[in-house]
Formats: structure tokens, C-alpha cells, sequence
């Protein structure tokens, strides 16, 4: 009885963290360049009574054996790196990346990776995020800039007022052999880690890299109703192992109550 | 005398058991590549009829040595992900999964890919292939429906499939994954098993099922618990009533 009180916690904490992470991917349904994630769970050990296959005292083996599950354990929050929606914004300095690939910062002297290409510019005319990062390679649109394009294969022009190119250079992205495999450090940013792989770099549309898209910003990937229905699912689930709670507990009850 | 008190509480004790067996197939309601537990007691009569037939042995009644517990193998629901890396076994087979302990087999095809891009479960084990494990390298990952797995049109493996004459003597073992502790030979999956990619397998707990088992499980507990009772309010009567001398 007390095994199936704490089967049937291991299942409502699992809803719980069901819920956390369903909760964090519905907040960040509009952030630009945000990758929802998902808690998967496996079954927990189980207690072998009698192994199947084991030797009756007839010397048969008896078919089945009794095993009884200890319940549920969360093993991974996976990060589902699909597409994102696009969103036309005509702002020059917003970025898509039509495939694979990230844009690479630098913040305090850590190279971190992002989807989320809404950049600004800072005082000295190189392209940060709105954290101030600035994207590497960096690049520094002279002050005197009128019109600023990128093409898809990543080439960064700033062109004056003739039209005469003032300066340009190469934006290259960057892909991992197992992206879900990267560590979110929040501000839409992700880390290489050691199940990630390291960062192959390469420019926009070549060896499978992603196009850019100028004036285009990548939304998230959560699909709302989606989200709903897992919600709808995981409060059921976190429901009917309370359910069961409460009827190990009045069995429990009924079991204290046999001596009278 | 406290004979009779046996029965009713090895009943106490298997109702029990049956609890626990229903509260870890309800904490797995969303568990994908679940199996659920099926827990049966064998005949009490049947027992007792081997039993005379056995010899003079008396009666016996359901003993907890007679419970038996089954993973219930009936396929579960397919849920689409549209993720290229979840994978469904659409009919009878197991995925093999190289583990520290040895081969395993599982339902389970929610995999990842590890820094050197090769097929891994959540666990970071390695999903076997027909040549063993299976090296991504490119981009673009298309799992066809028997399992060959490319990259960027290469064919880069096959998704090694086992399927047993008797499922039943497998061993769960968690974490989704079953063992083969008999070293019963694997046979090769029927024909018509195919794989669906961006497709993963829910757990086949049906709710309402082990609710009722649940209620049904509380009530027997309950008659169980008003036999021992009422025995113990016959054994006092025996002790108390029968010998007062008044």
C-alpha cells in the first residue's frame, strides 16, 4: 500500500514538471525565435516478485512471472527544434534563417548561438542584439549608411547614398550534429554542451546551411492548441494519480480499522 | 481455530498488490512506449481442485505465490509530433537499444541524435541499427516505413527490428525498456510491420479500465477486511461467550 502512495506521487510529480514545461512554452508563445520544449517519461523499476521463466515446484517454468512498476520518472525535457513561423517586419536589421543554423554572439567573452535575429545597432554601428551582444563576425555599418541589404547567402552590404558600397561583409551560421543537444541560457540564447557536439561554421546556403532572410523575423514554434490539448492530457494524468492517492490511502484506512 | 483468519487476510494482501499494480499504470497514463501491468490470481477453486487431485493435501485457497502479473502488449494510440527524430512501430516488433546491460528492447522511438550524430535514446543509448548503431551525418532525416533510415537521400542504416514468439517471458526492466532474460531467439518482424516517423506510441493505459479496477479493487479490500472482522468476532465469541459459565 505504501509501494502505490508513492507510484502514484511519482506520477503526479511527473505532471507537475508536464505542466512547468508546458507552462514555459505557452508564456513564450510570441517570443521571436523561441523552441518549445517537451518533458518525456519512462517507467520507473520494477519489483520482480518472480521472474518470468523461472522454475515451478513441478520443475515447469511458469510463463508469467509478478512484476509490480514503482511508477514514473521524467527522463529528458527535449527541445523540439522545428520551424518557426515567419513574420514580414521590413526592419532591415531583423533576420530569418529560412533552414538550419545559428547566428553566433559573443556576451562577455562567451561565444553563445541564437535563432532570434532582431538586431539592433549600437553607438558604434556594429549589430548587437538587444542585449548589446554583438553577432559575430562582427560587422560595423559606417554611420553614413543609407540603405543596408543582405542577401540569402549571408553578404552584408552597406551601401551610401549613390548607391556605392561603403563596406560588406560575410555572416556566416552555425549548426551542431545534435542541436536539441544545446543548453538554453535564457534571452532566446542556447550554449554548445557536450551532448551538442561542436559548432560547424559555414556560410548561408552552403554544406545544408539555412538562407537569410532580410526584414523577417522567426517566431516561436509553439503550436497553441497543441499546447492545450497536452494540457488538457497532463491535468487528467496528474488527476487520476491523485485519484489513486486517495484510494491507497482508504485502503489504508480500512486496513487501520480491522482491529477494532 | 485462527485457520479461517488466513485466507481473508492473503485476500487483504493481493488486493493490495493489484493497488499497486493499477497506481503505477495510471503514474505511466502518459508515458510514451508504456506497457501497462496486468495482475491475475489464479482460480481459487481451480486451485483446490488440483490440490485434491495432487493428493490429500487439504484445501488450499489464492495464495500470493498463485498472483501472476503480465505486461499487457496490445499496441497504444499513436500521437503525431511531426518531429523527425520520433518513431512509432506501427504493429507487431521492439526497437533494440544497445544498453550498459546489454541489448534492450523497447517501444519507445521518441530518440535523439548524441554529439558524434548517432541515433540515441533519451537515456543517450544507442538505438541499434541492422549493422549496428546509426551514424547521422547529414540534415535532412527521412525514416521510411521500413525503417531505413537517410540522410540528405543517402541510405545511412536500418533500424534493426526484433519481435519474440512469446512476449511474455520478457522482462521489464523501466525506463520503457524490456530485457530478455531467457535469451529467447529473436525473430525477424512480420511484413506488414511498418515505422512512422514524426508518429510516437502512447501508453495503452486506458483510464476508465483502471478506475474500475481500482473500485473494484477498494470493495474487495473492504470484503476482505469485514471477513477478517467478522472472524475475529467469531474467535472472541469462541474465547469469551462459549466458556462463561453463568
Amino acid at each position: 500500500m505504501i509501494r502505490s502512495l508513492w507510484t502514484s506521487a511519482s506520477g503526479m510529480a511527473a505532471q507537475k514538471l508536464n505542466m512547468d514545461v508546458i507552462a514555459n512554452n505557452l508564456a513564450n508563445v510570441n517570443t521571436a525565435g523561441f523552441k518549445k520544449s517537451r518533458a518525456d517519461f519512462v517507467d520507473l523499476l520494477y519489483q520482480n516478485l518472480r521472474s518470468p521463466g523461472a522454475a515451478n515446484s513441478s520443475g515447469g517454468e511458469v510463463p508469467t512471472g509478478i512484476q509490480v512498476g514503482m511508477g514514473t520518472k521524467p527522463v529528458s525535457v527535449q527541445k523540439i527544434l522545428s520551424q518557426g513561423d515567419y513574420v514580414q517586419t521590413q526592419n532591415q536589421l531583423d533576420f530569418a534563417i529560412e533552414g538550419k543554423g545559428f547566428f553566433k554572439i559573443l556576451s562577455n567573452g562567451e561565444e553563445l548561438y541564437m535563432r532570434a535575429g532582431a538586431f539592433k545597432m549600437d553607438s558604434e554601428g556594429y549589430i548587437v542584439t538587444s542585449e548589446g551582444d554583438r553577432l559575430q563576425p562582427e560587422f560595423s555599418i559606417p554611420p553614413e549608411t543609407v540603405n543596408f541589404t543582405v542577401d540569402p547567402g549571408g553578404n552584408m552590404f552597406a551601401l551610401g547614398p549613390d548607391g556605392t558600397e561603403l563596406a560588406s561583409a560575410q555572416l556566416t551560421l552555425h549548426s551542431f550534429p545534435n542541436t536539441a543537444g544545446l543548453l538554453s541560457v535564457g534571452g532566446n540564447r542556447f550554449q554548445p554542451s557536450e551532448a551538442s557536439g561542436d559548432p560547424v561554421e559555414s556560410n548561408p546556403g552552403v554544406d545544408g546551411m539555412g538562407t537569410i532572410s532580410q526584414g523577417y523575423i522567426e517566431m516561436s514554434n509553439v503550436d497553441v492548441v497543441e499546447e492545450m490539448v497536452n494540457m488538457i492530457v497532463g491535468q487528467r494524468a496528474y488527476e487520476v494519480a491523485s485519484k489513486s492517492i486517495r484510494a491507497a490511502d482508504e485502503m489504508l484506512q480500512m486496513a487501520n480499522n480491522i482491529k477494532r | 481455530m485462527f485457520q479461517g483468519l488466513i485466507n481473508p487476510v492473503k485476500g487483504l494482501l493481493k488486493e493490495q498488490m493489484r493497488m499497486d499494480v493499477i497506481s503505477s499504470n495510471l503514474a505511466n497514463a502518459s508515458t510514451c512506449g508504456y506497457k501497462k501491468t496486468r495482475i491475475a490470481f489464479q482460480d481459487v477453486l481451480e486451485t483446490q481442485k488440483n490440490a485434491h487431485e495432487a493428493g490429500p493435501a487439504g484445501p488450499h485457497s489464492a495464495s500470493p505465490s498463485l498472483v501472476r502479473t503480465e505486461i499487457d502488449f496490445t499496441p497504444g494510440d499513436f500521437k503525431t509530433t511531426g518531429n523527425k527524430l520520433d518513431m512509432a512501430i506501427h504493429g507487431e516488433g521492439f526497437f533494440k537499444v544497445m544498453t550498459p546491460d546489454g541489448v534492450m528492447y523497447s517501444r519507445k522511438g521518441s530518440f535523439s541524435l548524441d554529439s558524434d550524430g548517432f541515433l540515441v535514446t533519451q537515456n543517450g543509448d544507442m538505438v541499434l541499427g541492422e549493422g549496428g548503431p546509426i551514424q547521422v551525418q547529414g540534415n535532412d532525416i527521412l525514416v521510411n516505413d521500413l525503417g531505413e533510415v537517410s540522410s540528405d537521400g543517402d541510405i545511412v542504416g536500418t533500424l534493426a527490428l526484433a519481435s519474440f514468439e512469446n512476449k511474455n517471458r520478457l522482462l521489464a526492466t523501466g525506463r520503457t525498456m524490456f530485457a530478455n532474460p531467457a535469451n529467447d531467439p529473436e525473430l525477424p518482424v512480420p511484413l506488414a510491420t511498418r515505422i512512422k516517423q514524426g508518429c510516437l506510441e502512447l501508453p495503452n493505459v486506458d483510464i476508465a479500465e483502471e478506475m474500475v479496477s481500482m473500485i473494484h479493487c477498494m470493495r474487495a479490500f473492504e470484503s476482505y477486511q469485514k471477513a477478517v472482522q467478522i472472524l475475529d468476532e467469531v474467535n472472541q465469541r469462541a474465547i469469551n461467550d462459549v466458556s462463561r459459565i453463568r
